[in-house]
């Protein structure tokens, strides 16, 4: 499967290296789970959320490192403990969401710096987290990005109708009986799953990126719920695909490359929209 | 002091007609009482409106009625065939989802209307065949609250909630979305003899606009964190409570109201005899 995965996308002769292809497999599988997961962050205006979930992935890799764990589990552990708390805090009203998000965003983000700070490590390590390295993904990264897309897309899949309810409106769902509390559960789960499989690639502060953008851009020319999230989906591939292949023809950083890429799509698109509507009229 | 209620089938079973019960609710929020001994019936059929001050309850009555919150004392009891459609107090929408009328509509499970007859009466009445493919957040607030209130129609309930439904509408559109409600109330009830619908529809609202609510309403309920006063409109503006509550003016605005629609001259009278 795997070799045959590789022959298919080696005929680019940049692409041949291994370290190469693996890190644009990691790519096209974080686009296939981030494409819809960031229709819902933005449809849920939950950008803000997911900016602070990543930084928390800070505080994880921190602890991680400091206690010698698997970095994955323990940024997936912490990220879900993140968005767990947020989502009760939110719940009790105790502070506007967005001053709540900006406190825990950023204390976890500093806590997570000093850990790493501790550690003494290479300086190189610290920005590979902060803004993804392709040379990071082993063949273990693949799978993992692998199960956890199959993981989100079948639970996405299957609940969809309920997510868009509740996303359009959270008391008519709760009225018309939708268990919401465990919905909301089941989403903080997903972009939990999302962000923390995908910082080895993208990094913690271009993740969000990755959610929104493409989605964003999606939106300008969608008609259905369904359509923008499968345009997502597909921005984000050309995207990841675009910024790769610059990034090694031109020795640019890839995360930032392909996040740059996803932008001029999305002033493209929503120019195409504009006048689309101009026209119609 | 906490005393969950839980609604299982053993409290369902009840004698007809009365659909939805609460009695003795009592809930509190951050150390205030929202709700106090608040009792009330919802029989087959009635045509409900709770009244009341901001600020006063009434939305967290509803949420206790359908369920959604649960009360720190007292009982709800459901019929076992009651069935509950809302329409929502807030009906804003995100500019961020692409959905046209038609897919959100058929959105979710509850869909269930089997009867043709029946949702294309509902899509006749509420006027949004013409809205069918139009984009939800492209529509203007009166026709976005015909489109709310169309899908949970179209659920075939016996119990219609609608929190609000004329805040945000100028009084042309309130108008119209009264006439519509009334009109729906009572067609109901003789599409019964049609067989569209299995049974009547039940109405329970909440709302600010008095005089907008004389007209059909069977039943009014004046809530001040308890029930201050319930029955008829016409009961209810004769109540020494709803006096203290809205003051004199109110009290003769509603009687003018609660007559205009046949004689206004009599109106007159009860007020001087007042």
């Amino acid at each position: 499967m795997h070799d045959f995965l590789v022959s298919l996308i080696a005929f680019p002769p940049f692409f041949a290296e291994t370290f190469i292809l693996h890190g644009l497999l990691a790519g096209l599988l974080v686009s296939l789970m981030a494409g819809p997961m960031g229709c819902f962050v933005v449809w849920r205006r939950m950008a803000y959320f997911g900016e602070s979930l990543s930084h928390s992935a800070l505080l994880g890799l921190g602890l991680g490192l400091l206690f010698g764990l698997n970095l994955n589990i323990a940024v997936f552990i912490v990220c879900f403990l993140f968005a767990s708390l947020l989502t009760y805090l939110r719940e009790r009203r105790i502070l506007a969401i967005d001053t709540l998000l900006g406190i825990l965003a950023h204390a976890s983000l500093a806590a997570g710096l000093l850990l790493i700070s501790f550690m003494e490590l290479p300086a190189y390590t610290l920005t590979s987290y902060l803004f993804g390295d392709i040379l990071l993904i082993q063949n273990s990264d693949l799978w993992l990005l692998g199960a956890a897309s199959i993981i989100v897309l079948t639970l996405l899949l299957y609940n969809w109708s309920s997510f868009i309810l509740i996303s359009i409106n959270k008391e008519l769902a709760q009225a018309e009986g939708l268990p919401v509390y465990a919905m909301e559960l089941l989403f903080m789960f997903l972009i939990t799953v999302v962000v923390a499989t995908s910082i080895r690639f993208v990094g913690i502060l271009l993740i969000t990126s990755m959610l929104i953008i493409p989605a964003a851009g999606a939106r300008q020319i969608s008609k259905s719920p369904k359509m923008m999230a499968l345009l997502s989906i597909a921005l984000s591939m050309m995207a990841t695909l675009a910024g790769f292949s610059l990034s090694i023809l031109y020795d640019l950083a890839t995360a930032p490359a392909i996040v740059v890429c996803a932008t001029l799509l999305f002033a493209l698109l929503t120019f195409v929209g504009k006048l689309k509507l101009k026209l119609l009229r | 002091m906490k005393q969950a209620i839980k609604i299982n089938k053993a409290d369902t079973v009840l004698a007809e007609p009365i659909l939805l019960e609460a009695k003795d609710i009592s809930l509190r929020r951050y150390g205030r009482s929202v709700l106090k001994k608040v009792s009330l019936e919802i029989k087959e059929g009635d045509f409900v409106t709770i009244i009341g001050p901001n600020g006063a309850g009434k939305s967290t009555l509803l949420s206790c009625l359908m369920g959604l919150l649960r009360p720190h004392e007292g009982k709800i009891i459901r019929s076992p065939k009651l069935k509950i459609a809302y329409v929502p107090q807030r009906l804003h929408l995100e500019n961020s989802m692409p959905i046209d009328v038609k897919s959100f509509i058929k959105l979710g499970r509850n869909m269930t209307t089997e009867s043709k007859a029946y949702s294309d009466f509902i899509l006749k009445q509420t006027e949004i065949e013409r809205l069918w493919s139009r984009q939800l957040n492209r529509l203007s607030f009166g026709e976005l609250q015909r489109v709310f209130l169309a899908r949970a129609l179209l659920q075939e309930p016996n119990l219609l909630v609608l929190d609000e439904p004329m805040q945000n509408l100028d009084v042309s559109g309130e108008l119209k979305l009264y006439k519509l409600l009334g009109d729906l109330y009572q067609q109901r009830r003789r599409a019964v003899h049609e067989k569209h619908v299995r049974g009547p529809l039940s109405v329970l609202m909440v709302s600010h606009e008095l005089h907008m609510v004389m007209a059909v309403t069977t039943k009014v309920f004046c809530l001040f964190h308890h029930v201050c006063c319930s029955g008829t409109p016409k009961e209810v503006a004769q109540n020494a409570a709803f006096k203290e509550v809205y003051g004199d003016d109110m009290v003769k605005l509603m009687k003018v109201y609660s007559h205009a629609h046949n004689h206004i001259h009599q109106a007159d009278e009860e007020s001087t005899r007042a």
